[in-house]
């Protein structure tokens, strides 16, 4: 018996193949890291593209009257606007992230279907590519907003089919990555990461996947529906044939309320991560955070029909609907108390990620406290298809969800390129972009409240001052980002090198702070020790 | 992981190879369940409404879910099984029952401790034998690969 050892590979090793060179690298990769960047940089540009059809609403809203735009080209602007903005850009880069980290964080060494992640991302373009077709097709794309109710959306031309199919291959990327969340933190945690241990990201992520698969095949079957509808003489919506439009009121809702968490819950997990780096303590209260996170999941689905309240419905069902939306506020409010008290009296430091972080809480915050009005039902009456609405959601989803996708991108970008970013230039971004986005939401409030109606191109004069005050919000917002991308690249092209760390005493934070910076192209080659694992939380 | 094993009657000498998985089957089963029961309950809601096309998805979606956790499982369910009697040492690979079973002779064999040039990435761990190659713990993390190497070194090396 002889024993040797080489330090020379080996002439067929299959372990040691780096990425693969050019182009088809990012086609045929199942590198987690490789497919979390494809999701980010996809995400980005559609943020681009979604942004730049926000603008043409404000730009038309700028003044009453009509200006720029057809108010049915007006409307296929909404519909694409938040279609993309939700599927196109923050739930791409959500998928991105959890790519990009679960693997880290779990001490796994990729995710536990590499080929089934490629396939997942790859979905993605063609599905943009197809919905932004739809604006070139006879009669345009939809314009029913992006609830896409019926009977309004069946009056859509032949772009139909084809956004009803985007949506289609949309859910089967976003299933396929839920599954693939699912199955990795269950069954590839190094050993002695128990489920207590996991990293609130994480956390969030897998809550956020079984919220996926749990209402993506409730949308995928009501749109399903508005085809045979159209095409097949069938009436599940068609009063006349026997059904209900109501109907699909209720299967969207059932799967847009949970969707606004799907959008939400990862945040929750960023600013967890940022916040106690930042003040470098513990988490307070990491169980009641998870517990809150899941309660909030659990809440998702009773709730829906809040959207509904003009719809018609049973004293009763009013009732219950605002109560048990009422409740949402306990489990959120848990996690804004924790927030505060890790901060409190913590050693705080206010790099870009961490100043994300505090305007998450503060304006999420707001937003949350705006959707607490609207809970209940006789008071929604006054708020329902108002600018006030638009205030409401836009407060939750864009410094909320976006703003932790800053704070998240600021935040990893030296452990993903190995630089640090150019701190002014981020802080620069943060107060630009802070500042606009309460200049371009917060009169919608107002408006809102005096009567505004949402999805309408023209308006009277007495919201002139407010509306062309948002859209100056919303330009300096829209260009703000701008400044945003060039970071992005400055870092990837070089600057000052980031250690392992990165962050003052991050160690204690997460197994990722553990690897180099950038971390090797197979994260966890050898199991993370369980003294590490045993240190978090 | 690395389990070991000493016969004391025929003095055979057993070392298992798994790789690393945080689910067994029983709790894959578990949450298969769960999550079938939480989708079939919402499809079952929607189908009583009248929105019985929801039903197809949800069937799909849950077993496109347990295909991808029973992959997942099988892989973490991947065994090796180094066997030491007398002068021969047998390597079987397999799920379940062994599908490639590989014999040398103890006196001859060669262990080789293959480190990548390339930091961070893991090492290779063989026996070969007059051209026949067989491939260790390859699913094994780095640290326990080097114990694997120690302890069949010390085995190989009685005989």
């Amino acid at each position: 018996m002889s024993v040797a050892t080489h330090d020379d590979i080996h002439a067929h090793d299959h372990h040691d193949h780096g990425p693969a060179k050019g182009f088809m690298r990012w086609v045929t990769t199942t590198n987690h890291k490789d497919i979390g960047t494809l999701y980010l940089i996809t995400g980005l540009i559609m943020f681009f593209v979604g942004g730049a059809m926000a603008l043409v609403i404000r730009a038309e809203l700028f003044e009453p009257g009509l200006q720029y735009v057809d108010p049915h080209f007006f409307n296929q602007m909404t519909t694409l606007h938040a279609l993309i903005m939700v599927f196109g850009a923050v739930m791409p880069a959500f998928a991105g992230l959890a790519n990009w980290m679960i693997p880290m964080m779990i001490g796994a060494p990729d995710m536990a279907l590499p080929r089934m992640n490629n396939w997942s991302f790859w979905l993605l373009p063609f599905a943009f590519v197809m919905l932004s077709s739809t604006l070139f097709m006879d009669g345009g794309a939809a314009a029913a907003g992006w609830t896409l109710y019926p009977p309004l959306v069946l009056q859509t031309g032949n772009a139909l089919p084809f956004t009803v199919f985007t949506v289609h291959i949309l859910g089967m990327s976003s299933i396929m990555a839920a599954i693939n969340i699912i199955v990795t933190v269950f069954n590839m945690r190094a050993p002695g990461m128990t489920m207590m241990k996991l990293p609130l990201f994480v956390w969030t992520w897998v809550i956020t996947a079984f919220l996926l698969i749990a209402v993506m095949p409730v949308f995928a079957g009501a749109v399903t529906m508005l085809l045979t509808d159209k095409y097949f003489g069938t009436s599940f919506f068609n009063a006349a044939g026997g059904g209900d439009p109501v109907l699909y009121q209720h299967l969207f809702w059932f799967f847009g309320h949970p969707e606004v968490y799907i959008l939400i819950l990862p945040s929750f997990g960023i600013i967890s991560s940022i916040i106690p780096t930042f003040s470098r303590k513990p988490l307070f209260g990491y169980a009641s955070m998870v517990y809150a996170t899941a309660s909030i999941g659990l809440l998702s689905f009773i709730v829906w029909a809040h959207h509904q309240y003009t719809v018609g419905m049973p004293l009763a069902g009013e009732l219950y609907f605002t109560y048990a939306t009422m409740l949402i506020a306990v489990p959120t409010g848990v996690k804004v108390f924790n927030w505060l008290a890790t901060m409190w009296k913590g050693a705080m430091t206010f790099e870009t990620p961490m100043l994300y972080a505090i305007a998450f809480v503060v304006l999420f915050t707001m937003g949350g406290f705006t959707g607490l009005m609207m809970s209940i039902s006789p008071a929604d009456l006054q708020y329902h298809d108002t600018y006030f609405i638009v205030a409401h959601f836009h407060y939750v989803l864009v410094p909320g969800a976006v703003f932790a996708l800053f704070a998240a991108t600021y935040y990893w970008l030296p452990k993903w390129t190995g630089h640090m970013y150019d701190e002014k230039l981020g802080k620069l971004h943060f107060w630009l972009t802070t500042i606009s986005v309460n200049i371009c939401f917060f009169p919608q409030h107002f408006v809102g409240l005096a009567g505004m109606p949402r999805r309408i191109p023209d308006y009277a004069v007495q919201f002139a001052e407010f509306n062309a005050m948002s859209s100056v919000g919303a330009f300096v917002f829209g260009f703000s980002q701008l400044i945003f991308a060039y970071v992005i690249y400055k870092a990837i092209k070089g600057g000052e090198k980031a250690t392992s760390e990165v962050w003052e005493g991050a160690e204690a934070h997460g197994l990722e702070w553990h690897l180099p910076s950038p971390p090797p192209y197979h994260s966890w080659t050898e199991a993370p020790d369980q003294s590490l694992i045993s240190e978090l939380h | 992981m690395v389990e070991s094993g000493h016969d004391e009657d025929t003095g055979e000498k057993t070392i298992v190879l798994k790789p690393n998985g945080s689910l067994s089957r029983r709790q894959a089963w578990l949450l298969l369940g769960i999550c079938g029961l939480l989708m079939g309950l919402v499809a079952g809601f929607c189908a009583a409404l009248g929105a019985w096309l929801v039903l197809p998805f949800s069937g799909l979606e849950w077993i496109l879910l347990a295909f991808c956790l029973h992959l997942s499982i099988r892989q973490s369910q991947e065994r090796e099984v180094i066997t030491i009697t007398g002068d021969l040492v047998r390597v079987e690979k397999g799920w379940g029952s062994p599908l490639q079973t590989y014999k040398f002779q103890r006196a001859w064999v060669m262990l080789d401790c293959i480190q990548s040039p390339i930091r961070g990435h893991p090492s290779r761990l063989t026996l070969r034998l007059h051209g026949k190659e067989v491939e260790l713990g390859r699913f094994l993390v780095e640290s326990e690969r080097q114990v694997l190497a120690r302890e069949l070194k010390y085995l190989l090396s009685l005989g």
